[in-house]
């Protein structure tokens, strides 16, 4: 020890930043972090890979610096720790900025071709992208930082694109036109974890419907009037006393005047408001159900950027929010409007713009998921997967034995593109391939025609 | 008839599911074949994630992990907590409440705000962080570096600081620093084990901070003033130190790697980063040892209660008397006489299971044994007395004009519930004062 640092040469005061420059590169220079595999027994940690052109919060400091102690315990114990880093294309949180970055230059994503608008989100990629992994270098992470991923990297693009032909291979992975969580300001549909339900504050709007040849009316309640325009049936449960006599009979939907069928059916609860339903099969899960059950129109008045659609025939073009404002002074008007009642219920905003979702029939991409959750959740019940604390078992319980099919579609460039190829209008009009001469031999076996390519982008 | 792709892509989570296979085998998912390395890291050990992306994310890859590989992707998730301000806020730009991590870090240091993040005290699914946590880590490291210097400044030139940690069988400090830090060391692994990460190192920091610096250094330095502590017990200090060193360095990478580095001259392959974590030995538990230290750590706070109320400077010497509780403590307390004067300026100094509290003493009890130190001549009596009387008078003067608000139902009814409060808590500690007074009073009688 005598050929150790002498006290002069000792600072009075610790100085942090000097010295952990020169440690973190003595680290890493001499491979420190870096693994491979050999006879020792492995300690590995995958990073929860942060948005590739994030910046670190406070929960990314909490969470790597725990992985940090837990990885470096184990290097200490002489474990074979590897700490494998990376970062993650996030979807529509990266598609949106990149969105917003071209709306600030006057250019907007329907000017652009697909290959245009990837050229401009690999540029913020390049530019923005891995500034977080240099942060958690700050922080001391001992990653391996050799090993740095990203999931959008052409290898694990590929690894996507198996996983969907794979899945579809073993039937989990189907198309089909589902009430989808549509968010307008994104404008793609989500998944159900997505959408983040909130207690809010809403207004109950009572509207009375007329019997058509009658003097008689019915009276619904609703928080969305605007959807009252796409209405195409009103429900009433079968053994209601109040409306035995209504049964069978024609309402006549306000504002669009459309004649309606009053149906009757289970579902409705009698003790609900008054007992009675507007049913608006394109706009509501529930409704949906009822409109299949007893064969009803579905009307989709809504564009997906959130204004109304032609379908609508009154205030097309404008907001949802605006048409709400709207039709409430049109049923005043007519005097259907009877009683506006303050009410607190649950709505439903996007996890990523917040924009309030909208329920929407659309043709997506889904996963089945019951019977792949089987052992996912008797691993985690059974402690052969341990959760800490222990109860989030629960939570995962719960959902796992809840869970719906996956919406794994979402109308966006920046990501992995589905492997579906098109050649007809026809709900079974495609197959699925890696690339496009597998497809074009896959779609002719299949059609039983001869087929070519269409070059022109559709973007 | 024409042919195109689907324009949609997949949902972010369809790729982030399949993430701890496909860093390390981009193909499997493909060729059904593991290369070496997913063979070998695969299943991972520990997943740290954030309870929001539960579902999302974490349920997710379990379920890949089963269809794909067969295999769960990892042994045990640790759900941390939401970070968030002291007043249970969201941390969010626009609430302003939001540290800048990277300001932190300059501020603070790396170490520094690691600390920090780790002190952040639990709250159901919360986790309250406050800047001054960072500054707490920061002292921290310094109060460790003001150890480390004085050890440095004891060493002398030519002398031999083995680098292994023998201890001096015959000193009961050395006993007790070895057995606590091996106490350490196993309830430390455990705690790690189990993903109680803050805790851990909550003792790790009160076995520096507490244990070695306010104790073991206090007494490895030598009798005379400005002389050194002796090599060999010196050698043993920068043992101690260096073993804490390897305990803390998870927490605190730099520091420790940096005071690791500049206690002697390692080669690359001997740095801090990977030396061996240290190995419990419960051969090195002293339960009676640590029974008998903690009983002499208590006594002497006890002394240096008495020398605050009785108003002795620590300079003045005392004399003491132990009546302790039976023959065993008697004799460890009299073969261990000379860390109490380490500590405190003592005169005589009288241990035994039999004797009587003279006239005019303060006195404490502790594990049993009794202390008395006479303040005959060691305070000037009357006036210590007036002193405490004066005293007294003022707090029953308080005390009544309290009461006299309390008494007052228009106060009590009118005054937040908060305010009313106060007055109670402030009836209470000054209660609590006057009887402790009087109990001095009557010792000086």
């Amino acid at each position: 020890m005598s050929d150790s640092t002498t006290l002069q040469d000792i600072p009075k005061q610790y100085e942090p930043n000097a010295v952990e420059e020169k440690w973190y590169s003595f680290w890493e220079d001499n491979g420190f972090f870096h693994s491979e595999p050999d006879e020792r027994e492995s300690y590995t940690v995958v990073i929860p890979p942060p948005n590739v052109t994030g910046v670190l919060h406070m929960g990314h400091m909490l969470n790597n610096t725990i992985q940090d102690v837990l990885v470096r315990r184990a290097r200490m114990l002489g474990l074979n720790a590897c700490w494998v880093p990376g970062t993650d294309h996030a979807s529509i949180a990266t598609e949106a900025k990149v969105v917003k970055k071209l709306r600030k230059q006057g250019i907007t994503k329907a000017d652009l071709t697909r290959e245009e608008f990837l050229e401009h989100a690999w540029d913020w990629t390049d530019e923005h992208g891995g500034i977080i992994l240099q942060q958690l270098k700050k922080l001391g992470a001992s990653c391996d930082w050799q090993r740095t991923r990203f999931t959008l990297e052409e290898e694990l693009y590929d690894a996507v694109i198996d996983c969907f032909i794979e899945l579809y291979e073993r039937g989990y992975i189907y198309r089909g036109k589902r009430m989808i969580n549509w968010d307008p300001e994104a404008q793609t549909a989500l998944s159900d974890e997505e959408v983040i339900h909130r207690e809010v504050q809403s207004k109950f709007y009572h509207v009375r419907y007329k019997i058509k040849g009658e003097d008689n009316w019915v009276t619904i309640a609703t928080t969305r009037p605007e959807t009252i325009l796409a209405d195409t049936a009103v429900c009433v449960n079968p053994d209601d006393e109040r409306y035995q006599d209504l049964i069978g009979k024609t309402a006549i939907v306000p504002v669009v005047e459309r004649e309606v069928p009053i149906i009757a059916d289970d579902y409705v609860d009698t003790e609900f408001g008054s007992g009675c339903l507007k049913i608006t099969p394109a706009h509501d899960q529930n409704d949906y159900e009822i409109g299949q059950k007893h064969d009803l129109e579905i009307i989709d008045m809504l564009n997906p950027d959130g204004t109304l659609s032609e379908a609508a025939e009154h205030y097309i073009g404008e907001d949802r929010f605006e048409a709400r404002k709207l039709i409430i002074e049109d049923l005043k008007k007519s005097d259907q409007l009877v009683d506006t009642e303050e009410i607190s219920n649950k709505v439903g905003y996007s996890e990523r713009t917040d924009a309030i979702i909208e329920p929407r029939l659309s043709l997506q991409w889904f996963c089945k998921m019951d019977e792949l959750a089987k052992p996912a959740l008797e691993n985690v019940m059974n402690d052969n997967i341990q959760f800490h604390p222990e109860k989030f078992k629960n939570s995962y319980r719960h959902w796992m034995e809840n869970i719906r099919d996956w919406c794994i579609s979402r109308q966006l460039w920046w990501g992995q593109r589905i492997p579906a190829w098109y050649y007809g209008e026809g709900p079974e009009d495609y197959v699925i391939a890696r690339t496009k001469e597998e497809a074009l031999e896959k779609a002719s076996e299949k059609s039983g025609k001869e087929l070519g390519t269409n070059e022109h982008s559709s973007g | 008839m024409n042919i195109h792709q689907d324009e949609d892509v997949l949902d972010t989570w369809f790729s982030s599911w399949l993430w701890p296979i496909t860093v390390f085998d981009p193909d499997f998912i493909k060729t059904g074949e593991a290369n070496e390395e997913l063979d070998y890291y695969y299943p991972t050990q520990d997943l740290v994630t954030a309870p929001e992306i539960m579902f999302f994310w974490v349920a997710r890859m379990i379920i890949s992990g089963y269809e794909f590989q067969g295999e769960k992707p990892f042994s045990n998730v640790y759900y941390t907590g939401i970070v968030r301000d002291s007043q249970r806020r969201k941390m969010s730009k626009s609430l302003g409440n939001s540290p800048d991590p990277l300001k932190l870090i300059e501020q603070y240091g790396a170490d520094g705000v690691r600390v920090g993040m780790l002190f952040s005290s639990p709250a159901g699914n919360d986790l309250l962080f406050e800047e001054q946590l960072c500054e707490q880590g920061r002292n921290f490291a310094n109060k460790i570096w003001n150890a480390f210097r004085f050890l440095m400044m004891n060493k002398e030139e030519g002398k031999d600081y083995s680098n292994s940690l023998q201890i001096d069988e015959d000193n009961l400090v050395d006993r007790w620093m070895l057995s606590r830090l091996h106490e350490t060391i196993d309830a430390i692994n455990r705690d790690m084990e189990n993903f109680r990460i803050n805790d851990a190192l909550h003792k790790i920091y009160s076995l520096i901070w507490d244990d070695f610096c306010d104790w073991y250094i206090e007494l490895s330095k030598a009798d005379e003033q400005g002389a050194k502590i002796p090599a060999e017990k010196l050698a043993r200090g920068f043992n101690f130190f260096e073993e804490l060193m390897k305990l803390l360095h998870p927490f605190m990478p730099f520091l420790t790697e940096e005071i690791w580095q500049r206690i002697r001259k390692r080669d690359t392959d001997e740095a801090m980063i990977v030396t061996g974590w240290p190995k419990f030995e419960e051969t090195n538990i002293a339960e009676k040892d640590t029974e008998l230290f903690a009983s002499i750590q208590n006594m002497i706070s006890a002394i240096r209660n008495i020398r605050a109320e009785f108003n002795v400077g620590t300079k003045t010497e005392i004399d003491l008397m132990i009546k302790a509780k039976n023959d065993d403590i008697a004799e460890a307390l009299n073969a261990n006489k000379w860390i109490f004067r380490k500590l405190q300026n003592i005169g005589s100094f009288e241990v035994d299971t039999d004797l009587t509290k003279p006239s005019t003493s303060a006195s404490a009890v502790v594990a049993g044994s009794e202390l008395f130190i006479p303040l005959e001549g060691v305070i000037n009596l009357d006036k210590e007395k007036d002193r405490i009387e004066s005293e007294i008078e003022r707090l029953e003067g308080f005390l009544k004009s309290i009461n006299k608000k309390l008494d007052n139902e228009q106060f009590v009814q009118n005054a937040p519930d908060d305010v009313v409060q106060r007055e109670h808590d402030k009836k209470e500690d000054t209660e609590t004062s006057l009887e402790k007074l009087n109990e001095i009073l009557s010792e000086l009688e």
